[in-house]
């Protein structure tokens, strides 16, 4: 989180973009901006489990980051239109999930699908004059194990909610390599470009490390609302 | 909680975009006006900042529907919602508050 921040602020806010595509060491759930933590998510069995919580500056539901590709998305020129913009930057995904035999299309707000499940879920944040999308591709879900750390009202409910999430979303069933990699091309087919690898340099680095100190390590920044 | 306060979560499944809005208030039964409101959920709202002006916006305000909408509407002007409109979320708000003229 601390290092898609550091990349709004230092790149897309000069006017770059930068694609970032990463996974996790170990599970997370992250909340959306306007979640409350303790509303969304089991805190004790997350911790319990060795599963860490954090907030996003971006919006939408808790994500249970497990078996998936995530990346985010930095721009410093993007459509003002904030559908325009999921719809771009979600063309990226559709034409990666195109190049490894996927049929996949914009389901409108911020999803991608497949035969009618989602597979990707998307959130977008504008800051100084650039936007960061993060978004997560499955490859695959265990529902149990989410809805085991996320807190659903009652155990009616929640068989409910299993039940229509296996029916709502799945896994594309590939590996991270050739997710990763398709997604790249998709960037290329969509927005044109040639894709040069960076690393973060050194003050990026220190920054990264100051946002991590200042917000995403804090207790008062996850447990806001 | 003393007798002329009221604290109550209520949980709206808002029909557009089908996104979840938790209305959490702390109001006096007695005038009838908000102490505080919390608002979460899974909605976007862009600029994301602009939820603790609305939230700040509705402290003192009468549970009336006019009213609120009103708080709501100045509160959020220039700023784009997604997961819920002005009408579901002062519907709810006054859910919260048991109902309101």
């Amino acid at each position: 989180m601390a290092v898609d921040e550091c990349l709004l602020y230092r790149y897309g806010a000069a006017g770059d973009t930068v694609l970032r595509i990463y996974g996790w060491s170990r599970p997370c759930i992250t909340i959306g901006y306007f979640q409350g933590a303790r509303e969304e998510v089991n805190l004790e069995r997350c911790e319990r489990s060795g599963v860490d919580v954090v907030r996003r500056i971006t919006g939408g539901g808790a994500v249970f980051h497990d078996m998936e590709v995530t990346y985010s998305l930095v721009a410093g020129r993007f459509p003002s239109d904030i559908m325009a913009s999921y719809r771009e930057i979600c063309n990226m995904v559709i034409s990666g999930l195109g190049r490894m035999g996927l049929d996949a299309s914009f389901s409108p707000l911020n999803d991608v699908t497949v035969k009618g499940r989602k597979v990707c879920g998307n959130a977008q944040t504008r800051k100084v004059g650039a936007l960061l999308q993060h978004g997560t591709i499955l490859l695959d879900v265990d529902v149990e194990k989410m809805f085991s750390l996320l807190n659903v009202p009652t155990a009616k409910i929640r068989d409910k909610a299993i039940a229509d999430v296996k029916e709502r979303v799945a896994g594309i069933g590939r590996t991270f390599e050739q997710t990763a990699e398709a997604l790249k091309r998709g960037a290329q087919d969509v927005f044109g470009c040639e894709l040069d690898t960076m690393s973060l340099s050194p003050e990026d680095i220190t920054e990264c490390r100051r946002i991590m100190a200042a917000r995403y390590s804090q207790e008062s920044w996850t447990h806001r609302r | 909680m003393d007798r002329g306060r009221d604290s109550t979560v209520v949980t709206v499944h808002t029909a557009k975009l089908e996104k979840l809005v938790r209305i959490r208030l702390d109001y006096s039964r007695q005038s009838r006006t908000i102490r505080s409101i919390r608002i979460t959920g899974d909605f976007f709202m862009h600029p994301e900042d602009a939820i603790e002006g609305l939230e700040m916006g509705l402290r003192g305000a009468e549970l009336r529907r006019d009213t609120i909408r009103q708080r709501i509407s100045v509160a959020l002007a220039g700023t784009r919602c997604f997961g819920f409109d002005e009408e579901s979320l002062a519907a709810a708000i006054l859910d919260a508050g048991g109902g309101a003229p």
